[in-house]
C-alpha cells in the first residue's frame, strides 16, 4: 500500500507467513513503498500485526532521525578554531616547500 | 538527519571545494561527525578527533578522487582519525565479529511454534505504533530512544546510525565499516530489532525480557 490507499497489483503473489516475513521487513524500509514487492504487500494487507510492526520501525526510524537536536552554529567557537588552524597551516605550508602535508585519510 | 550539502560524486577541482565549504556546510555536518566519533572513541576524544578530522579535510582536498560521494570520504578520514587515536584497541574491536549467532532474539516467543495450529504467525502481536499520527512525539520518547542506541554492541550501534540517524546507504555503510552486504544487513535487522523491542517495552509494557534488567539492551 502507498500513502494514498493504493495497492500495487498483488495478484498471484505467493502468500507467506510472518515467519517469512518478519526477516525480510528491513528491505522495505530501503525503498519506495511503490517499489515493494508484491508478496510482502499480500502478508502486509492480509496481516494487521505485521503491519503494526513495520509502523513501528518507521516510527523508530523516524525518532532516531529527529533525535538529533544538538546541532552546531556556523559561528560556534570549534568551527572559527579548525578553519583558523587550516589557514595557519596552509600558510606555514606556503612557507616550507620541504613540508610534505601528509594526510592521514 | 544531515542532507548532503554539495555533490561529491563529480570530479571538482580542489578550488572549487575548497571554495564550497562554508561555515553553514561544516556546522551542518558536524553533529552527525560527532555522533559518529563517539561511536568508536570516548566522548572526550571524539571533539578532538573531528576537529582533526575537518583540519585533514580541509587541508588536502586534493586527496578526494570523486570514487565515493565527498560525506562517505569525509567519514573514511574520520575513521581512520578515531582509529589513530585509539591505538590497537579499535582495530580489535573492528576486527571483532559482532556475535551473531548467540544473541536471544526479542521475538522468540513471540510467535506461535511449529505444530501449533497457527504456526507462522503471531501469538504476541505488537502492540501500537509508537508515535500518533500528529507525530507530536514526546522529548521523553526522543531521548530514550538515542539511550537506547548508545547501549547497543558496538557494530550494530555504528550501523543503525549510519544508517537510521545519518542516512548512509547501505553500500556506502559497508565501505566505511568495512562489512560484507549480508553482515550490514543483519547488524542493522538486529540492531533495529533491539530498539523496537526495547521502545516497545518502554512504552507500552509488552514483550519485555524475561531477564534480571529488564532491558533487550
Amino acid at each position: 500500500m502507498n500513502e494514498t490507499g493504493d495497492v500495487p497489483h498483488t495478484a498471484g503473489a505467493p502468500e507467506i507467513d510472518c515467519v517469512d516475513f518478519l526477516p525480510l521487513v528491513d528491505t522495505l524500509l530501503d525503498v519506495d513503498d511503490t517499489l515493494w514487492d508484491a508478496t510482502m504487500v499480500r502478508h502486509l494487507r492480509e496481516c494487521p500485526p505485521c503491519r503494526v510492526f513495520l509502523e513501528q520501525l518507521i516510527d523508530l526510524r523516524y525518532l532516531l532521525r529527529s533525535s538529533d537536536g544538538d546541532t552546531v552554529d556556523p559561528d560556534d567557537p570549534r568551527i572559527a578554531a579548525l578553519l583558523s588552524a587550516v589557514t595557519t597551516s596552509r600558510k606555514d605550508s606556503d612557507t616550507d616547500e620541504h613540508h610534505p602535508g601528509r594526510l592521514d585519510t | 538527519m544531515t542532507a548532503e550539502p554539495m555533490s561529491g560524486t563529480d570530479p571538482v577541482s580542489d578550488g572549487h571545494l575548497r571554495a564550497a565549504w562554508s561555515r553553514e556546510q561544516i556546522a551542518e555536518w558536524y553533529p552527525g561527525m560527532l555522533r559518529f566519533a563517539r561511536t568508536m572513541v570516548s566522548a572526550e576524544i571524539a571533539e578532538d578527533v573531528v576537529q582533526e578530522t575537518w583540519i585533514a579535510v580541509l587541508g588536502g582536498l586534493e586527496r578526494f578522487e570523486g570514487r565515493s560521494s565527498l560525506r562517505t570520504w569525509v567519514y573514511a578520514v574520520l575513521r581512520n582519525k578515531a582509529r589513530k587515536a585509539l591505538g590497537s584497541e579499535v582495530r580489535r574491536r573492528d576486527r571483532e565479529s559482532e556475535s551473531l549467532d548467540d544473541e536471544v532474539d526479542p521475538l522468540s516467543g513471540r510467535l506461535h511454534p511449529p505444530g501449533h495450529p497457527e504456526e507462522g504467525h503471531w501469538s504476541l502481536p505488537p502492540s501500537a505504533r509508537f508515535v500518533p499520527e500528529e507525530r507530536a512525539v514526546a522529548a521523553e520518547l526522543r531521548e530514550k530512544v538515542r539511550q537506547a542506541l548508545e547501549m547497543l554492541p558496538p557494530r550494530q550501534r555504528q550501523v543503525v546510525q549510519l544508517r537510521d540517524v545519518e542516512g548512509f546507504s547501505p553500500e556506502e555503510v559497508c565501505e566505511l565499516l568495512g562489512l560484507d552486504a549480508g553482515n550490514q544487513r543483519i547488524l542493522l535487522h538486529r540492531g533495529r530489532g533491539k530498539l523496537r523491542a526495547h521502545i516497545e517495552c518502554y512504552q507500552f509494557g509488552r514483550g519485555c525480557p524475561d531477564n534480571e534488567s529488564g532491558s533487550w539492551l
